[in-house]
């Protein structure tokens, strides 16, 4: 059994104009030891998608459908009490690094500690020796645990969010975008780091990203969702190497390789559509090079294709 | 010069609230003489005031020197603690001042220090049940509260309650001629500063409802709340230690600006319950034109507010480590 | 001109908006029940507010002729209270607009030069902010005289540097913003840009501010003229509240203290809500909430 099931998942948000369908019916799981990858563009649902894993969906959007099981549990019949037990010691997230994303008058010893606090019936001291091992495994030192926010720089705080997500040791770790807006010197730093720890506490991650060269460096697997919907799913090395449906072949190819034959950067025309009114039948057809006339009516299912691929296109029959 | 920390602030501090003394007090001195008018044809409006007494008092009062012979005198008195002599009570300024400042510190500390703490209690409960009942209840009354200047509210507060139910006593600080000593004194004064301290209580509160609940849901909006629920932590814990915290760091800063209208309600109502402090003080001397005490109860207030909010600014820079501990790397 | 109907349009849009917001519609009403009242006021069965009579008709209590009764000068309290309203507005739109006019143009000059220009203004604005306000007032009306058009100076002078502040910030982050840049790289001069591009973004903070700025004109008038620092020539609430309190009659004539001090509260507690439905409609997101 897998360490996270999500099945079938909608997540609607209900504007006055009507709903919209952020989520629309995605699943996907997370093993054990295994780092998985989401990428799309911006507004593709992904955020939401993880911010479900936590709960942390707030009026007006809802979740209409569907069950995330993790360790067993289907964390949507939690009660409030037992969600909040297992935030940040059963499922943890890290966050994009924002200017605010640490409180500002707090030690950034004390905001290690609290999690751990929290979660754990010790005592303050020990808590606080706790953090500071946290800070030396992030590479910050526990000199600095008596320093505020302010004092570091922008990839140190990130840093200072994985000590503090993986305090508790979680069963599951999130990142979302966590280095998105850090020069590349610094991604590297962090990126290092993330496999680092993924090695030396077994730590299943979900890997939430707009930047496919961030995917290929961290994540076992990976999903490509768009508008709403995972389109392709499989194991990093050979999606990249031969991805299947249109959309994670037109990203692919987007990209540019530093090795290889020079060849020309093909961008996807139009713009993602408006959840409130996705188009019908394949929601990708409008921009599909290879569209038929059957994309445009009916959806495809997300099939499996031959070892461990899924896709979700009209295409592969 | 970029000094660190807590002492580079406060010395800036410190420096800025010296030069303002020094700006307020000679724009003292030129709204008064840079008037149109004579000088001295307010001061005595009485026309049987013959030419020679008036020339007498010119040069009593060195105002037959040109202007700026009479700003170094007015300096040089001033930094002597001398505010000039009273016109209508023939003493200097100082000692009338000074009689009348312990019944007012009496007054404006109970009044700030009650509005203070219900202020911010009910303003971040507000706050943080934004959008309920609760909070459009809280609102709606600290909105009222915020619209009535403290004279209405002190003869409202009158009418009601000493004149028509007499719970209170009408004005005064004491009962008159009552011989109460000790115990039975201070029972008494505070008896009679029920009523005008409610005065100002009501309408501090208000404002302090308004700026906490609105500090406080500006706190909340911030990524650091996402991050404090993502750790799973209780929501008293996040309340307490991570928007409370923040919240209070804008509320601290303003009260250093709100001491002005603090001093405008003591005014009111002194003046309205006959308190024996410096506001009453003010309003007497409007309607006696005594315009040495209008200018030394101005200068008085001027610089205790300065001072106020010197040390509101220093609490402030000791209480923000981003100030305390200063910038970044 | 078409700018000009632009504009015109989009105060309509803008008024619609505040009658959606519960406080603001309050507000809309009371602000249009004292404007009636103010400037109707010679139609509904008042007299000159100023005229004395005989003894036997003071400290009238209310009855068919005096509808609320009299003063102790004989002097008719409906009157007054209507005559009233006209100075409390007239010195609260007079002394905002006097006090926004120059709070905006040295907020704008500020924010736009930044620099050494913006460092003094600022300064300057700092000092006036930290100034006893009723003191400073009482001081100037009883220097300056009691007249209607001092208090109006007096409450501007004290209240520009709070628009100024307020202004100059939101230049500040306008002026970040790309299409100043853009503006400026195809030469627009320093002028046409304050004008025409920043001004315009900084209207909707400074409705807010104004609605802020009348309600403390108001209240200092009213502070004013209790405190014997009014026009005489011309009643006003805080006038009427003044002659009571000195008259000592004032607990036996609650029909002399209801009035005014009501007259003021509302008056004061209805551009309060309006401030707080700009405040609120201006947020981005207000329409998307409300469904509009």
């Amino acid at each position: 059994m897998a360490l996270l099931d999500v099945e079938h998942l909608k997540i609607y948000y209900f504007t006055q104009e009507g709903p919209v369908k952020a989520v629309d019916d995605i699943s996907f799981s997370v093993n054990e030891d295994e780092t998985l990858g989401l990428i799309g563009e911006s507004g593709c649902g992904k955020t939401t998608a993880v911010f479900a894993i936590l709960r942390f969906v707030t009026p007006p959007g809802r979740i209409v459908a569907g069950k995330i099981v993790f360790q067993g549990r289907d964390i949507i019949t939690l009660s409030n009490e037992e969600m909040r037990l297992l935030r940040g010691k059963g499922i943890a997230m890290v966050f994009q690094g924002a200017q605010n994303a640490l409180n500002p008058v707090m030690t950034v010893g004390k905001q290690i500690s609290e999690v751990i606090l929290e979660h754990a019936n010790i005592t303050a001291a020990e808590a606080w020796e706790r953090a500071k091992q946290q800070l030396e495994l992030v590479g910050i030192g526990s000199a600095r645990a008596k320093n505020y926010p302010h004092e570091f720089s922008g990839g140190m705080k990130q840093r200072v969010m994985v000590a503090i997500a993986t305090a508790c040791t979680p069963g599951l770790l999130i990142m979302d975008e966590p280095v998105t807006g850090l020069d590349v010197i610094v991604q590297r730093q962090l990126l290092t780091l993330t496999n680092d720890l993924r090695a030396k506490m077994h730590l299943p991650i979900i890997f939430i990203t707009h930047d496919l060269s961030v995917i290929a460096e961290t994540c076992d697997r990976v999903a490509v969702m768009y508008a709403g919907k995972i389109v392709e799913q499989g194991s990093t090395v050979s999606l990249y190497k031969e991805p299947i449906h249109p959309y994670s072949k037109a990203l692919i190819n987007s990209y540019p390789s530093v090795k290889g034959e020079k060849k020309e950067l093909k961008s996807i025309p139009g713009a993602p559509p408006r959840l409130i009114n996705p188009p019908a039948g394949c929601r990708f057809h409008p921009r599909c090079e290879y569209v038929m006339d059957i994309c445009r009516t009916e959806e495809p299912p997300l099939e499996n294709r031959n070892n461990g691929r899924l896709v979700a296109c009209h295409l592969i029959k | 010069m970029a000094l660190k920390g807590f002492a580079g602030f406060a010395i800036k501090k410190i420096g800025a609230a010296g030069i303002t003394i020094f700006a307020i007090v000679c724009a003292n001195f030129v709204i008064f003489r840079l008037v149109p008018g004579d000088p001295l044809r307010m001061m005595f409006r009485d026309p049987r005031v013959s030419a020679e007494q008036m020339q007498l008092v010119r040069e009593r009062f060195g105002l037959d020197k040109p202007l700026w012979e009479q700003f170094l005198y007015y300096m040089r008195e001033l930094s002597h603690g001398n505010l000039g002599i009273s016109f209508w009570q023939k003493r200097p300024c100082l000692d009338v001042i000074a009689d009348r400042i312990p019944q007012t510190l009496l007054l404006i500390v109970t009044a700030l220090v009650i509005a203070v703490i219900i202020g911010t209690i009910l303003g971040a409960i507000a706050g943080w049940k934004m959008g309920t009942k609760v909070d459009s209840s809280i609102l709606s009354v600290a909105l009222t509260l915020y619209s009535i200047p403290a004279f209405c509210m002190g003869i409202i507060l009158m009418l009601v309650f000493a004149f028509t139910l007499s719970i209170f006593p009408l004005g005064g600080i004491s009962t008159a001629a009552s011989g109460l000593t000790g115990f039975a004194h201070v029972k008494d004064v505070l008896w009679h500063m029920c009523l005008p301290a409610l005065s100002v209580v009501f309408w501090y509160t208000g404002e302090y409802v308004l700026l906490t609940r609105s500090a406080m849901v500006d706190a909340l909006s911030q990524d650091y709340i996402i991050t404090a629920r993502a750790k799973g932590l209780k929501e008293s814990s996040i309340l307490k230690n991570h928007a409370l915290r923040n919240a209070l760091l804008p509320v601290v800063t303003i009260t250093g600006v709100n001491l002005a209208f603090a001093v405008a309600g003591i005014i009111e109502v002194e003046t309205v319950f006959s308190w024996p402090g410096i506001g009453r003080l003010v309003y007497e001397a409007v309607l006696k034109r005594d315009y040495p005490i209008l200018q030394a109860t101005f200068i008085v207030f001027a610089i205790a507010i300065v001072m106020a909010n010197l040390v509101v600014d220093l609490i402030y820079g000791y209480i923000d480590p981003r100030i305390k501990v200063g910038a970044s790397e | 001109m078409v700018k000009f109907l632009k504009q015109l349009e989009s105060l309509r849009e803008f008024v619609k908006l505040l009658w959606t917001h519960r406080m603001g519609r309050a507000g809309l009403i009371i602000f249009s029940l004292f404007a009636i009242v103010a400037i109707f006021a010679p139609f509904l069965r008042t007299v000159d507010p100023n005229i004395t009579g005989s003894a036997e008709n003071m400290l009238v209590p209310p009855n068919s002729q005096f509808w609320l009764g009299t003063d102790d000068l004989a002097r008719d309290i409906w009157s007054q209270v209507l005559f009233g309203s006209r100075i409390s507005l007239m010195v609260g739109f007079l002394a905002a607009s006097l006090s926004i006019f120059v709070g905006t143009m040295m907020g704008v000059i500020a924010g736009f030069y930044g620099g050494r220009i913006g460092e003094v203004l600022m300064r300057i604005v700092d000092f006036f902010m930290m100034l006893p306000t009723l003191p400073l007032m009482i001081i100037l009306a009883a220097v300056l005289g009691p007249s209607v058009w001092n208090i109006i100076f007096v409450v501007a002078l004290v209240s520009w540097p709070t628009t100024a502040r307020v202004v100059r910030s939101q230049v500040l982050s306008i002026k970040e913003r790309a299409f100043v840049e853009a503006s400026r790289c195809i030469g627009a001069g320093d002028f046409l840009l304050m004008f025409g591009e920043i001004f315009p973004n900084v209207v909707p903070i400074i409705f807010a501010q104004a609605v802020l700025v009348v309600t403390w004109a108001i209240y200092s008038e009213a502070v004013l003229a209790f405190l014997g620092l009014g026009d005489p020539t011309t009643i006003s609430w805080g006038m009427m509240l003044h002659f009571a309190f000195e008259s000592g009659v004032m607990s036996r004539t609650p029909n002399w203290i209801a009035p005014p001090v009501g007259s003021i509260v509302v008056l004061i507690l209805g551009f309060t809500f309006l401030g707080t439905a700009i405040t609120d409609v201006l947020k981005p997101g207000y329409r998307e909430v409300r469904g509009l």
